[in-house]
Order: C-alpha cells, then structure tokens, then sequence
C-alpha cells in the first residue's frame, strides 16, 4: 500500500489532494452528524475547519480517518476513489489524525508509542533500539524535539501533542488531522505548536486544523471551511473574510462575545479553604496547602493547565473525595464529616468536569436527570410517592428556560447532542437555590449558543441570587470575561491570586500557568486576606 | 417542524426493536426446538404441537401452568428487583432455598393459631432469604468483593446449611425418603377455589409484583434503586446514599425471594421434601433478562415460562422427548436476548433511513 502514499507525493503543492463529496453520517441513536458534506483540501495547505461544538467537525474528520463509516459520499484522494474502513487503512494512504484525547499509553515510552501499530522485532521479542532509533530518526528529519526514552506519563501535554504529530508522521502521514489542537494548550506551547505546523507545511504536508477559535484560524490557516449543523455552509480564502464574519457563519446569526454584568457586591464568606492538601491513590500530592475564601456574589475563576490538582480539588469541595488535611467550610459549617446530600444541602450545586459520568446518567430520561438531587424533597412527592405530574411540568419548565433541544421530558440523556447534555446538567445545578456553585469546565465542548446561555445563567446566579461561584475553566477568555477575581493552580499550589481581572490578559495567565513566573507567598496569600 | 405521524422518534423505533428482538429470540429458540424435537421424535408434527398447545388441552393443565407460576413471581420480582440496582447478584435461588428451610422451622412448631402461623413462616423466610442476598451485599460495598461471585457461592451455602437442617433436626425418620416432619395444619396455605394446586400464595404473588413496580417507579426510594442501577457516579454525586441503596434493595429482593420458598413449600407440600435446587432462582434470572428488569412484566414472563415447563412435562409423558429441551429453549432465548447487538444493524438501517425521511421534510419546508 505503500505505492499509495508514492502517489501523493506526486501531487504539485496546491492541486486538490483530498476530496470529501457529499458525506452523510447518521449515528445510532437516529442523530445526523454530517449532512452532504462537501470538503476539498489541497496539497501543502493549512486548511481551518471551524464550527461550533457539535457542527459536525469531528464526525467528518472521523469518517476520513475510518473510525466511523459515513452512510452516504465518497472520499478521493488525488482524484481516485478510496474506501477507508479503518484507521489502519487511513494510516495506509497517508492520513493521520491527532485526536482531541491523546490515543497515547501513559506507561510506555515515547519511543514506544511511536511505533505502536509498527513494532520492530528482534526475532520474536520487541527490538526497543531499533524502536528509539526510529524514533530519533524521525524526530530529527522533523526538527521537532522528543527523548525517545521518555515516558508519556511524565511529560506535559505540548510535549505530548508533538509525540503525537511525530507517531502519524512516523507512520508516513502526509494529511495530518489535527483536532482542536490547541485547547488544552497555553498561548506559549500554541505559538510554539503554529511554528512546527508551519514548517511541516513549507515541507508539502497538508494539515487540516479543527478550531473553534478564531484569532488562532485567522494566524494560521491558508483557507477554511465552516460547517454548521452538520452541513458545510462554505469553503473561502482566510484573507477573503473577517473574523465576524467566521462566527456569522458559524452560528447563523451575530454573536455577542462580550458578557453584561453587574458591579460586583460582595457579602460575607461563603467558602473558606485552609491549609487544604490532597493525595491521590499513588501517594503522590495532587494539591497542597491550599488556602482561599469566596465571598456571596462573587466569581472566582482557576486558571490552569489541566492536571495540576483542579480536579482533585473541585472532587474535594464536591464530597466526592474526603478531606485528608485542612479545613472547607462552607456558610461557617466544616463539610469534613458530611455526605455529598448534607453538602447540597448546604446550598453547594457542582458542574463535574466529566458530564457523561458523573454530570449526567445518560440512559435515564431529561426529567429523571434533573430530579437526581431533589427527588426525596417535600415539593416533589405527595403521600410518599413521587408526584410525576409535578415533576412533569418543572420537567418542562426547565428545559423551556434553558433552551434544551430535546424530544420531550421522557428523552433519555444519551439521544441528546453535548451542548444540550450540558443545559440539562445546569439545568438541575442551577435551580437548587445554590449558595456555592463549583463549576468545573461548565462549557467544554459544547456549542457556542449553548456556552453562551451557560455563562449568562452563570452571571445571574451571582448577580441575582448572590451565589459564590468557584470556576475551573481551560478557556481563559470564559475565565476573564465572568471571574472577579482569578487564582491559578501550578504543581498543586496557588502561585498567583488576581483579585481584579480588568489588568489581566491571556498571556499574563500563561506564564503563570506554565510555571514561568509565580507571586510571592504573601500576593498569592492575599486570597485568605481578603 | 417536523410530521410526526410519519416521522418517529429513534426511542420509538428502539421501543419497537426491543419488542421485536424479543419475539425473534422466542422464534428462534422454537425453531430449534422443532429440529432438536425432530432428532428423536417419531412423529415431530404431533409433538411440536404438543409443545405448543399442549397446556391447552384440558383445564388441568392450564392449573399446572398457573401453578408452576407462582413460585416465578417471586423470584423474577427478586431478580429483577436486585438488577434495576444494577447489581448482578444470583443469590436469588439459594434465598428461595433457605427461605423454605426458614419457613420449615416455624411451620413444624405445633399450636399456633392459622393466620399468625403463617404470617410467622413468611416472616422466618423472608428474614432468612434477605440474609442470603444481603450478604453478598454488604460484602460488595464494604470489602469491594465481586458480587456475581459471592453471590454464586452464597447459593451452595443456603443450600448444604439448609439440607443439613432439613437431613439432621428436621429429618423424619418414619417418612420412608429424605424429608422433614410433617408441618403443623396451621401452617398450610388456604387454597384457592378448593383446587389442591392453587394456593393464596398466588394472590401474595400478585401483590408483590404490585408494589414492587410501585417502589420502583413511584416511590422515591425506586427512583434511588433504578438511579444507582443506571450510573452509580453520577447517584452519588447527586447525593444518593448508592451503598445504602445496595444493600437495601438486595435485602428486599432476599426477602421476596425467601417468601417464594415459604409459599411454594407450604402451599404444595406437607412436608419439606427438596433435595437439591429448586430451580426457580435461576428461573428468576431468567424472566428479569427477559422483561429487562421490569417488574410489571414478570406476570407475563411467568406465565410464558410455566406454559413452556407444562408442555414439556406432558411431551415427556405422551413421547420420548425429554422434559429438558425446555432448559435448551429457554437458555438459546436468553443468549439472543442477552446478545444488546443482536439486529443491531438492521435497527440502525431503520434509524438512518428514519432520519434522513426527516431530513428530506425538513429540506422540502
């Protein structure tokens, strides 16, 4: 199959080198992902696919890349026909895909994930030489920097992503899928990334750059395609539109990147931490002494590169893991020895970063969803059983305010799309009359109108009801335009408290992220202070 | 925007492919049972008939069904219970066992007035039966043992300690076979419209299908139990006390169970007469698997069961064809209902043709 990738070389930079006509995928449970799809990319360009969360981008990338067979259309690659069953017959004509969620093994080394799908042997044992040796080589060629011997668990996730890039390109990829790179990375590992991508280009790769983000579309790409709801709606040169008119077409209507809200008035502590330390189940501290307050009406947002004990701690304040050491009070009462419903008694509603775990119980119904924190309570029951007619109609109350596309009430979780899983879960956190709201990602992944609807909710909360928010958010514009006050989380400690947003910025954040530069004990201390 | 009388909901059309699934896994198993019928039978026409309709041939028969029925009840109840909390425990047939064992003990003491005689005897086997499938329970959320295993070995416990009893302080040494005492007459199930087959342990049958469907899918405690059972991470991050919830449910699905043991002994026998496993827990996995944990099925499934055990029993007396091709039956039922992909792409073809029907409604509005 090798001759296959041969005939891709032939191809002269700029001619069409990949050709999607009229791709239809429709999944399992009846939703339609793709609908006659058409996505042309020529050879040696970087090509943006943008869309909101749930447009279809992924789907299309998947069907091109053979994870998923689409029902209708037909993929040419230099102008013939090729039917791609799987990814290893993607990998054989020169497509890779760098997925979202690295498909890396966390024990083995680097060298030993590049050649996974390729093993060389020595006799009938694996030849780990041969396998760093390869491994270098490439490296090398790319100019992309890797230790071979390293192991995957160790190292951060910019390095991972280019162990990733590297594992295609060994694999003789020469249409690189790239899905949404750059959201787990900070600005300086982005910027580091678009140098690498650009060079890879000059070398006559075809990249195509999934991003909902469009200040990065914008510096990088060569042309884009924008899909919306599953259909591409247009295919322009990056210098023919303007950055209003990518979200226009995005969406289909204009969008209102900036959030109204009120001057803050802060009350009395509604979270106090103190001297909080936690470790996992490998002995190891996942966050240590850490010491911060929320005041009534206040959103205070964490920076952070994911995996530097974020979610430990929101597991912590959520009752989901035990306190090991230190203090969480909560309206001046210790939640050390309470259970998760004495804790949501207390007025604490948490978004858990995982939805589909834990946010959401996927093959039970919308109603059944939201009852999940309140179904024991007077308001819902009548003579001891619960009373359905009730649940029924704030069943459909809640999914009218927060705009839930779904088929009625009795729709079970799993049939709805990201954006709509998540209204569902605020929907239920939301309206618990929560004193302390724990918002862990409350927008990854999901659709710009849903995202929207989700700060805005997030923004009355504060303003109308006075709930103290704690905010984990990888989006550092989320992060900047709700929080009040900001804290970012580095090896497990607070190494930067900002208690006015207004004179920060992304890269102020990311230097601080990426543990470049961090505030003295008694600034970072200033959060207890207050 | 959308017409619905034309256009289904994809719950609709994976409704309608359980029920579809369902009928093809009995069709299957049936046709089957034709060839295997036809390998030794003499004349396969008339004896698959007699598989079929046989029961239907006289009323006596149609008594055995419903007789063979009630024991079902109460363990496809129990089971089904214990599986909508998502617990795969299989303790239900040693909880029958030891529930009649139980029921045995208090239904030997002399001189307790009737009704409270029995209310004892269902009390000692639901006691004891909660205990069988309660242990494993307790063992899963306190040590993290694995249930299906603790659960199994749970079964041969009740059933050596139960046949120890029954053989040693219980055993009969007139009665001529390995059975218990006589039981007290106050012991003894009513029976129903003077037939000797029927007792009031169909009527408490009736009633526990009743309201365990009601505890399930009315009562906030069932909300809890089907949660758990559906994503226990997520029960406990809403705040459902998941490991109570466990151990509760497998409790109460003991005790259901353990009361199958109490009136099937005491309605049918005068004597504790079992020497082994009765069946009707494994039974009981069964009719769960097959009404997917819903306890207002398990009637129906019951109902089928037995009707498929009579015919069995008068094909065994009218031909050579042993009463065991209903285990074969009812086993090749399970596995194609167990198998969740079994027509799963025809489903799908039937889903993706749905939505693109109303994809070209949407594009011709």
């Amino acid at each position: 199959m090798a001759i296959e990738k041969n005939y891709l070389d032939d191809i002269a930079i700029g001619e069409d080198i990949l050709s999607m006509q009229n791709i239809t995928k429709i999944y399992e449970n009846g939703f339609v992902a793709n609908k006659n799809v058409n996505f042309t990319v020529k050879k040696g360009e970087i090509h943006g696919l943008v869309g909101e969360n749930g447009a279809g981008k992924t789907t299309l990338m998947k069907v091109l890349f053979g994870q998923e067979i689409a029902e209708e259309g037909k993929v040419l690659l230099g102008g013939n026909e090729v039917n791609i069953s799987s990814p290893l017959v993607a990998l054989d004509y020169g497509i890779g895909m760098v997925h979202q969620h690295f498909m890396l093994v966390e024990s083995l080394s680097v060298a030993e994930n590049m050649v996974l799908g390729s093993e060389p042997t020595k006799g009938i044992s694996f030849d780990y030489q041969e396998a760093v040796r390869r491994a270098t080589e490439v490296s090398k060629k790319f100019d992309l920097e890797v230790n071979p011997k390293a192991l995957i668990r160790d190292l951060s996730v910019g390095y991972k992503q280019r162990v990733e890039i590297l594992k295609m390109l060994l694999h003789g990829a020469k249409i690189l899928l790239l899905d949404e790179p750059t959201a787990v990375l900070t600005p300086q590992e982005t910027k580091e990334l678009f140098i690498q991508l650009k060079h890879l280009k000059e070398k006559g790769y075809s990249i195509v750059f999934i991003s909902h983000k469009l200040n990065e579309v914008k510096e990088i790409c060569d042309r884009i395609t924008v899909l919306r709801n599953g259909q591409s709606i247009s295919t322009s040169d990056i210098n023919a539109v303007t950055e209003q008119d990518i979200s226009k077409m995005m969406v289909g209507r204009d969008v209102f990147l900036k959030i109204d809200k009120n001057e803050p008035s802060f009350g009395d502590d509604v979270l106090k931490v103190s001297n909080l330390s936690f470790k996992n189940k490998f002995g190891l501290y996942a966050f240590k002494d850490l010491n911060f307050t929320i005041r009534k009406g206040e959103i205070l947002g964490v920076a952070g590169v994911e995996g530097n004990g974020q979610s430990e701690l929101a597991d912590v304040l959520a009752g989901l893991e035990t306190i090991q050491d230190g203090e969480v009070m909560v309206n001046g009462r210790s939640i050390k020895d309470l259970t998760i419903r004495e804790i949501r008694e207390e007025g604490v509603a948490i978004i858990h970063e995982d939805r589909m775990t834990y946010g959401a119980s996927s093959t039970q119904s919308i109603k059944e969803n939201i009852l999940s924190d309140r179904f024991y309570k007077d308001e819902y029951k009548k003579h001891g059983f619960i009373n359905w007619k009730y649940v029924n109609e704030k069943a459909k109350e809640l999914i009218k305010s927060f705009s839930v596309k779904a088929d009625g009430y009795d729709a079970q979780v799993r049939t709805l799309s990201g954006g709509n899983i998540q209204k569902v879960v605020a929907a239920r956190e939301f309206t618990s009359n929560p004193k302390l709201l724990i918002a862990c990602q409350p927008t990854r992944g999901i659709d710009v109108g849903a995202a929207e609807l989700i700060r805005k909710k997030m923004i009355a909360l504060r303003d109308e009801e006075k709930t103290a928010t704690l905010l984990f958010s990888a989006d550092l514009a989320e992060l900047l335009s709700i929080s009040d006050g900001i804290i970012v989380m580095y090896g497990g400690r607070i190494t930067a408290y900002f208690p006015d947003v207004s004179e920060l910025n992304e890269e102020i954040l990311g230097e601080y992220m990426l543990g470049l530069k961090t505030q003295s004990l008694e600034v970072a201390g200033g959060v207890l202070v207050d | 925007m959308i017409n619905s009388t034309k256009i289904k909901t994809t719950k609709q059309i994976e409704g309608n492919f359980r029920i579809i699934r369902t009928l093809f896994a009995v069709l299957i198993a049936l046709v089957f049972a034709f060839f295997l019928i036809a390998t030794v039978s003499d004349n396969v026409l008339k004896d698959f008939t007699t598989l079929l309709i046989g029961p239907l041939a006289n009323s006596s028969r149609m008594i055995t069904v419903i007789s063979k029925m009630i024991p079902l009840l109460f363990t496809g109840v129990a089971v089904s219970l214990v599986y909508s909390a998502g617990q795969i425990n299989i303790a239900a047939e040693g909880a029958f066992f030891a529930g009649a064992v139980a029921a045995t003990s208090v239904a030997l003491i002399e001189g307790i007035p009737a009704p409270i005689h029995i209310i004892l005897t269902i009390l000692a086997g639901s006691v004891v039966g909660a205990m069988v499938m309660g242990i494993p329970a307790i063992m899963h959320v306190k040590y993290d043992v694995v249930t299906i295993v603790s659960s199994l070995m749970m079964n041969y416990v009740a059933l050596y300690g139960g046949l120890y009893l029954i053989l040693n302080p219980f055993r009969d040494p007139l009665a001529g076979f390995e059975a218990s005492f006589p039981f007290a007459k106050s012991a003894i199930l009513p029976h129903l419209f003077g037939n000797q087959r029927l007792h009031i342990g169909l009527i408490i049958g009736f009633v526990v299908v009743f309201l365990i469907s009601i505890l399930l899918y009315n009562r906030p405690f069932g909300y809890s139990i089907r949660t758990v059972g559906q994503n226990k991470k997520f029960a406990n991050y809403s705040g459902i006390p998941v490991n109570k919830t466990i151990v509760l449910t497998s409790l109460l699905a003991g005790a259901i169970a353990g009361i199958g043991g109490t009136v099937e002994t005491l309605g049918n026998y005068s004597r504790f007469v079992y020497t082994g496993f009765t069946n009707h827990g494994w039974d009981g996995i069964m009719l769960a698997v097959l009404c997917r944990n819903n306890p207002r099925l398990i009637p129906f499934a019951a109902f089928f069961l037995a009707y498929l055990k009579t015919s069995a029993d008068s094909l065994n007396l009218t031909s050579k064809i042993p009463p065991e091709i209903i285990s074969v039956i009812q086993a090749i039922i399970i596995i194609f209902i167990a198998a969740e992909r079994f027509l799963a792409k025809w489903e799908h073809r039937k889903i993706v043709a749905n939505s693109q029907r109303a994809l070209a409604i949407e594009k011709g509005e």
